[in-house]
């Protein structure tokens, strides 16, 4: 706390620029917004440039949060005062009736004007907005409380005595208010609405099954991805070593007891680094699975902050490395690329078994953790079972990932049962939930 | 800090106070300054390598007329090394050295609980502040008129290190079990620095005044080169300042940063070069660029790249 100055309540332009950072996505602990109250309490509102500087050291704690909030900041702090020719034209002879406000338009203080009708948003409370078709309503709403229906009243009178000049000037007057009004809702709108709107999108988005995801949703779908991977990597970025519980570890604890005579003062215990996994993934890309190959491809190559090696494997009938491919800037062009070589054949695990067998058995090794796509279809073909069982000996692990519920393992042509008893652990994947939850099992524990 | 606390605009005598002590500040850089000072919170600052945080520490430890304590870390380092170690030699130096003295003063101690309770009489001095080293973190705690800290790469720690972070830096004081808490009379002014190796724990950061510092613009970098290198002929600085923004436009293992930039211009005035040529530029690559890689694609494009820098200056 600053002494001798009071923090000023949790009211004014800033509570509400911080429910606008909210629902951009920042995320404004209590303790960061005490700061941003006292930071502006030091700096003041006066300099724009120094507001601005001032919330972002105190609220925005990444580089991301920074652009985020400097684009905020200025959709925030863009209060334009319009200075429309007829607002600005003073006129001596007001209407004898009306109401404050009706007189307030008529004088011509825009600012005035300006200030009245933000308080009344303010009254219907037009910061809750969560989704833009409430626009008319909150727009009606706040007509009302700065006094509309009175005012058709004396529009009603006007007509009545036929004053032809003053009632196109009402009209005009009440046409300009009313289209303020609607500039103050949809900035609302703007800044609260859209962000909650698209949050509650990615949510539903998370948990539905992979295959249902629309074309036209796509987009956000791997965005949110990218997202998941951000979230895992800054958590398993952070563990290194970890203490192996209780085995001491002799020879560092005698060295460093020589200069004290031998005698151990100091106890330390063994370590074991954490070592970064590799990963080999080989991904079905026939048209049952494609949909799910891909947000897993986005997934791991958004993890290369924590993830050593990777090596990606696409195939139906034939087996291709893709890992190339991926590296490149665009993952859409290179997905595509992808689905364009080996994609919608139809599937033979066997085969590509039997390549990967062939060619690339020697990346193999016992750091090496091995996830297999694929919902186990195998047209009838030989399952090449000894090949997996081979992978899996000389591996870490093999995790089998199929889209495909539980209850259909097994039916039709699907060799599931068999390829689950050769892999370490089968899970399914539906939605982009699960993926990032076995994943982020994967990436945390030593089976 | 008291011509701040009394100055009208704080912010703007802290970026002309800095720049006389050779640091050419942002405004963002200063304000984060000023609220660390003035909220009494540590700052956190970001950027890629060479563009000035460890400098910043140096220089606002100048301009406060503070010492300036530093810590480097890595991975591995515990509190032994930053908090503080009892002089292991100097107790069992003391000890053989008291033997005689504490077996005449329980001689005649009748029984065993005596002895005890004579000992305790003479109080814990082997665990007194005598044989406490203070390492850098007690060390800032301690200075009576406070200090600078600058606590360098806290991102090459570990977690168990971030942890004993937060309870020095929330309250300012550090509890030694065997002799109680230690608070800082005055606060040490705490600058962390970050390379993004890792992220850093969400506490951390809450704590902290969040600063990064990006690439400067062209002008803001001129400005540095000139108040390092005030020799150096303006045309000259001129172009090879935007030398190097062009460089940062490529795509580069590691593009140069400020640091990179002063360096290539102090070689080039020591090479007594009167402005930007091809040749000049190839020879000298290697100060401003750290990969081989890097210096190989800049080179193939020296010429173009040069002449870009001569039109748009």
């Amino acid at each position: 706390m600053i002494e001798g100055k009071s923090v000023p309540l949790a009211e004014g332009p800033l509570a509400g620029f911080l429910a606008a950072l909210r629902h951009a996505g920042l995320t404004i602990s209590p303790a960061s917004s005490i700061d941003a109250y006292e930071a502006v309490a030091a700096v003041g509102y006066r300099d724009r440039e120094t507001l601005r500087d001032a919330l972002c050291v105190t609220l925005a704690k990444s580089q991301i949060d920074e652009v985020r909030l400097e684009q905020c900041f200025d959709r925030f702090f863009s209060h334009h005062v319009e200075t429309s020719d007829r607002a600005a034209k003073p006129r001596e002879t007001a209407p004898t009736s009306g109401g404050g406000f009706a007189q307030l338009m008529l004088t011509g203080d825009s600012v005035m004007v300006d200030a009245q009708i933000a308080k009344a948003a303010r009254t219907v409370g037009v910061r809750q907005v969560q989704y833009g078709f409430q626009r008319n309503i909150l727009v009606g709403r706040i007509l009302r409380e700065l006094g509309m229906p009175d005012w058709d009243r004396d529009v009603a009178q006007l007509v009545d005595t036929g004053d032809d000049e003053d009632l196109a000037e009402w009209q005009a007057t009440r046409n300009a208010v009313i289209s303020k009004v609607k500039a103050v809702v949809d900035r609302q709108i703007d800044l609260y609405a859209s962000n909650a709107a698209q949050q509650i999108r990615e949510e539903r988005l998370a948990d539905m099954d992979i295959a249902a995801i629309r074309p036209e949703d796509r987009q956000t779908a791997i965005k949110l991805v990218r997202k998941m991977a951000k979230a895992l990597a800054s958590q398993h970025s952070r563990r290194r070593k970890r203490a192996r519980r209780g085995q001491l570890d002799m020879r560092k604890t005698i060295r460093q007891a020589m200069p004290h005579e031998g005698i151990p003062f100091q106890l330390y215990w063994k370590q074991k680094s954490v070592d970064r996994p590799k990963f080999i993934v080989l991904c079905d890309v026939s048209r049952s699975v494609v949909n799910a190959a891909q947000f897993l491809l986005v997934l791991m190559y958004s993890l290369n902050e924590v993830v050593d090696q990777l090596h990606a494997f696409a195939f139906s009938d034939r087996l291709e490395d893709v890992g190339r491919l991926l590296d490149g800037d665009d993952i859409d062009v290179a997905i595509e690329q992808v689905l364009r070589k080996v994609g919608f054949g139809s599937t033979s695990y066997g085969d590509a078994f039997a390549q990967f067998d062939e060619k690339y058995m020697h990346l193999v090794d016992r750091h090496t953790s091995v996830i297999i796509l694929g919902d186990g279809r195998n047209n009838y073909g030989d399952p090449q079972l000894d090949i997996l069982d081979r992978i899996r000996r000389k591996s870490r692990r093999v995790v089998w990932l199929n889209p495909e519920a539980e209850r259909s393992w097994g039916t039709g042509d699907s060799e599931m049962p068999a390829y689950q008893r050769f892999s370490s652990m089968a899970r399914t994947c539906g939605s982009l939930n699960e993926l990032q939850a076995v994943i982020g099992d994967m990436l945390r524990a030593p089976p | 800090m008291a011509d701040l606390e009394a100055s009208d605009a704080p912010v703007d005598a802290l970026v002309s106070g800095l720049e006389g002590f050779g640091y050419v500040a942002s405004r963002r850089i200063a304000t984060a300054l000023y609220l660390s000072l003035r909220l009494k919170k540590p700052i956190l600052v970001e950027g890629a390598a060479g563009v000035g945080k460890t400098e910043l520490a140096l220089s606002t430890s100048q301009l406060l007329g503070l010492p300036l304590i530093r810590m480097q870390c890595y991975e591995g380092l515990d509190e032994s090394r930053v908090l503080y170690e009892w002089k292991y030699a100097k107790q069992l130096l003391y000890t053989q050295l008291l033997k005689e003295r504490v077996g005449d003063l329980l001689e005649d101690a009748p029984s065993m609980d005596d002895a005890m309770a004579r000992l305790r009489g003479v109080g814990d001095m082997f665990f007194s502040e005598d044989f406490l080293q203070p390492r850098p973190l007690l060390q800032s705690l301690m200075s009576d008129d406070g200090c600078v800290l600058l606590i360098d790469e806290v991102d090459k720690t570990d977690e168990a290190f971030e942890a004993l972070l937060l309870e020095t830096l929330s309250a300012y004081q550090v509890s030694l079990p065997e002799i109680g808490v230690i608070k800082a009379s005055t606060p040490p002014i705490v600058f962390l620095t970050s390379n993004n190796i890792r992220e850093l724990g969400d506490a951390l950061k809450r704590r902290c005044i969040h600063l990064s510092i990006p690439l400067p613009s062209a002008e803001l970098e001129s400005r540095i080169v000139e108040k390092r290198l005030p020799d150096i002929a303006s045309q000259l600085r001129g172009e090879l300042v935007a030398f190097v923004q062009e460089l940062r436009h490529m795509k580069l293992r590691k593009p140069p940063s400020i640091s990179e930039t002063v360096e290539w211009a102090q070689s080039l005035l020591i090479l007594h070069v009167e402005e930007l040529g091809v040749d000049v530029v190839r020879e000298t690559l290697n100060v401003l660029l750290k990969f081989e890689s890097d210096i190989d694609a800049v080179e193939a494009q020296a010429g173009d790249l040069v002449r870009r820098a001569k039109a748009t200056r």
